[in-house]
């Protein structure tokens, strides 16, 4: 079939499905992920309740746990054989014919996976946004008398929704692009649609075809979060924010809120994660292996290798920035920082046409065995494209804390540029440079379909071998490499909490 | 010794500064005062050559710089930042070390031992910044700021993080330290006290334009036009009443003017009957609005008064002497 054919072929039967898909998903990952982080992050914020300091941290931990992974925890224990499913049929001594049984693989369970670990988006937005920004106007519309319910609905409500939209817009555009979850539970979107095509078809034409189709729709989500950010940002008028006073809850409100809170902890991470060590340790002894430990020791190095790279490029965009002060550097510095909210496999079909381009035209004139594409210098320069913007927003909230009059400083004392980035920018930036390091640490770990795209033959990371052995059917056996990913996300986060303290 | 020379800033294509002159000689403190925003830190900026786009001439001593050549000169100039600018990973030894970067480590440690004892910091050598109170960093600022004994000392509102208590007394010590190394320092405030209570000469900016620059008395006791007479003391414009029964001449360019603190009411009769419309109390004095009888204009008179042996339930006349009022442009 040719090139053109297909699309014809792809046009008539599947793009409507994909469409139809991605929107149902976007829709109700928004009404989901909305619901969770704003109730969460309004209870954490003005109340205090049973474990309320536990559930501040806890709240975020499904960050932990990659789509993914979450999926085929999930899909293991609540699909028809799963083992949630099979214990509650022998207790209740019924066959699976006998009960309503809501398949988790399913678009609507695509829809909760997802919001299950995506809902601390809306949650920390939120809960940053209640506990000091809105700590003024809550207060004062508490002297009117009103009940919680009506402070809640009259002004509460209204002033989060620029914070619910950001987080949900992050949520929404995390969906659309994720690759893992709809592979794994057959639910066919652009980003599926763009493996199927790429990698069944062959066709970087038609990938690329969907993959503009799914950037217009990232393109309009992100342009409307824009637009209604600038119309409603509502800031404290004050200058130095300060924490709202939390009211303590007793009785039934106190079960209430600490039962709101612990749901989506314990389905979003406390019985994920305790599934996953029942079959680590039914498993490990099988999987942790030399080759293994060679899987390991290369994801661990592609990650630290690429947060390195990206670092240190970061820092030499935003430094370019600041000591040039051009509005060319600053334009560079924002297209750059686009990639982030393009799609993993988006990147990776891109990056593809490009180094094709490359390897025709550019290397072959140097040596005509060298190629770029499906080696580990096209991998790294996808995750570039994609994290450069988390190290750059890093280094640039790092360089807004340092105040111009420093520069000056070094300047009247004739220090030079070197120095100066040696004794002033190096020490004060120090955290900035470690958080970014770590968080694109834990990205590049994690990441999944670019990976899967650009990858070099025979040259897997840990979340690679968990899709490829969940593909195999041996679920139990995924556990070893995603238990690997999680407590490597776990420990980089822990590194993170303590480098913010010192702050 | 600093001698600037129609200087002209635009940011952007956009005119901040336009023609501004002005002379700071060895040992005088000029203070240039105007609004937030007025561009008077830019030409601080400039002289100190943080600024390089500039037209006009900026001469040091015997050197002039212009925008070419400005990193080559060695301008022998202190800054002192608003926020004093201090490293806060360094501490008070390392931030004042830090500006000697050119000297042997010997002679650093020396000149830094030298200026901690002189800015009375010593106790405080190993502290950090964060460590310090507002006037000890500002201390520390000035230590740096004079390291390289600047022959020039720039400061931009020294005293802006000071409570009133503590404003004095620095004002007073950076006065002796400034007279005492014979420095030209070129302070810029929006406070019009702090200009008044510690500068030689002062220059008032408004609209890109330096208006008036004069020393301290004269240009308090003769302002040019109303915006500097009002920004250096609170007055009162004379109703036409006043000025016609006293027969001021005026042009259509003038007014007359007449301090607040110049005008008394008593009830001792006099040629302007007044009605009294509010009294505030301010401490050592009232603050009292009046407004001439039989008068048309709305123009109210504001008058610092003790009310001393003043009934305020007879007859009120305004009481002032001619010569004070002062006939000034608009």
């Amino acid at each position: 079939m040719g090139n053109s054919e297909n699309w014809e072929h792809l046009k008539e039967t599947l793009l409507f499905e994909y469409i139809f898909n991605s929107l149902y998903i976007m829709i109700g990952v928004a009404i989901l992920t909305s619901i969770i982080g704003f109730t969460t992050a309004y209870l954490t914020s003005l109340y205090t309740f049973s474990f309320s300091r536990f559930f501040h941290y806890a709240l975020i931990l499904p960050f932990a746990i990659p789509t993914y992974i979450m999926a085929f925890i999930y899909g293991g224990m609540f699909d028809i054989t799963g083992t949630v499913t099979t214990f509650i049929l022998d207790i209740l001594d019924m066959n699976i014919n006998e009960v309503v049984f809501f398949d988790i693989m399913s678009i609507e369970g695509a829809i909760i996976i997802m919001s299950l670990v995506l809902y601390p988006y809306v949650y920390l937005i939120c809960k940053t946004y209640l506990s000091f920004e809105s700590a003024s106007v809550i207060e004062a519309s508490k002297t009117f008398n009103l009940s919680s319910w009506k402070i809640l609905r009259k002004v509460i409500l209204p002033i989060s929704r620029p914070a619910i939209v950001a987080g949900v817009t992050l949520a929404v555009m995390e969906a659309v692009s994720d690759f893992g979850v709809m592979d794994y539970f057959g639910v066919s979107t652009f980003v599926t649609g763009i493996f199927r095509t790429w990698l069944g078809m062959g066709s970087i034409e038609d990938a690329s075809k969907l993959a503009s189709i799914l950037m217009t729709f990232l393109f309009i989500l992100i342009v409307l979060e824009k637009i209604q950010r600038r119309n409603k940002v509502y800031k404290s008028s004050g200058k130095d924010f300060r924490p709202i006073e939390k009211i303590k809850l007793k009785g039934f409100q106190n079960i209430l809120a600490t039962a709101t809170c612990f749901i989506p902890f314990f389905l979003g991470f406390l019985l994920p994660f305790i599934q996953l060590c029942f079959w680590f340790i039914q498993s490990y002894d099988d999987i942790i292996d030399e080759d293994f430990m060679t899987l390991l020791y290369q994801t661990i190095s592609l990650g630290f290798g690429s947060a390195l790279l990206i670092t240190s490029l970061a820092f030499l965009f935003v430094y370019n920035v600041r000591i040039n002060k051009d509005s060319s550097s600053s334009v560079l510095t924002q297209i750059v920082k686009l990639g982030y909210s393009v799609p993993g496999a988006v990147v990776a079909v891109g990056i593809l046409s490009f180094f094709s381009i490359l390897d025709t035209y550019v290397v072959d004139f140097i040596s005509s065995t060298f190629i770029l594409s499906g080696t580990i210098i096209a991998i790294i320069f996808g995750y570039c494209v994609r994290f450069l913007a988390i190290a750059i927003n890093n280094f640039e909230a790092g360089f807004s804390r340092i105040p111009t009059s420093y520069d000056d400083a070094a300047f009247i004392f004739k220090i030079g540029d070197i120095k100066t980035f040696l004794k002033i920018y190096l020490p004060l930036l120090k955290n900035s440079a470690f958080a970014a390091f770590i968080v694109i640490f834990i990205e590049v770990i994690k990441e999944l379909p670019l990976t899967m795209i650009l990858r070099p033959f025979n040259y897997d990371t840990l979340a690679v071998r968990a899709l490829e052995l969940t593909q195999q059917g041996q679920v139990i056996e995924s556990s070893v490499p995603s238990m690997f990913i999680i407590l490597i996300g776990m420990i980089s986060v822990i590194l993170l909490a303590k480098n913010m303290n010192k702050v | 010794m600093v001698n600037v020379n129609n200087l002209s800033i635009k940011f952007n294509d956009t005119s901040i500064l336009e023609d501004i002159s002005f002379n700071v000689n060895e040992g005088e403190i000029v203070t240039l005062l105007g609004q937030s925003g007025c561009g008077k830190t830019s030409i601080l900026r400039t002289i100190a050559g943080l600024q390089r786009e500039h037209e006009g001439n900026i001469c040091i001593g015997d050197v002039c710089v212009s925008s070419k050549d400005v990193y080559e000169q060695d301008r022998k100039v202190g800054y002192i930042f608003q926020d004093y600018a201090l490293f806060p990973h360094l501490n008070v030894e390392e931030n004042i070390s830090f500006a000697l970067d050119k000297l042997s480590r010997k002679s650093r440690n020396k000149r830094v031992d030298d200026l901690l004892e002189q800015f009375d910091i010593i106790a405080h050598r190993k502290k950090q910044i964060h460590q310090l109170s507002g006037g000890q960093q500002q201390r520390v600022a000035i230590a740096r700021a004079m390291a390289n004994k600047p022959k020039i000392l720039l400061l931009d509102e020294p005293f802006a993080n000071l409570d009133s208590h503590l404003r004095y007394k620095t004002k007073m010590w950076l006065k002796n330290i400034i007279k005492k190394y014979n420095l030209s320092a070129i302070l810029v405030t929006h406070d019009k006290k702090e200009a008044l209570s510690i500068s030689d000469k002062i220059g008032i900016i408004h609209n890109k334009k330096l208006l008036q620059f004069d020393t301290t008395e004269m240009i308090y006791k003769k302002p040019l036009n109303y915006y500097v007479a009002n920004f250096l003391a609170e007055i009162n414009i004379l109703p036409d009443q006043i000025i016609n029964i006293l027969k001021l001449n005026l042009t259509d360019e003038q007014m007359a003017i007449i301090k607040i603190s110049k005008c008394q009411i008593s009830n001792k009769s006099s040629l302007f009957e007044v009605e009294l419309l509010n009294k505030s109390f301010c401490g050592e004095y009232y603050e009292v609005l009046v407004k001439i009888k039989s008068n048309n204009e709305n123009r109210l008179i504001m008058i610092e008064s003790t009310l001393k042996n003043i009934d305020l339930d007879k007859k009120l006349f305004l009481d002032f002497q001619k010569e004070d009022i002062r006939i000034i442009l608009k």
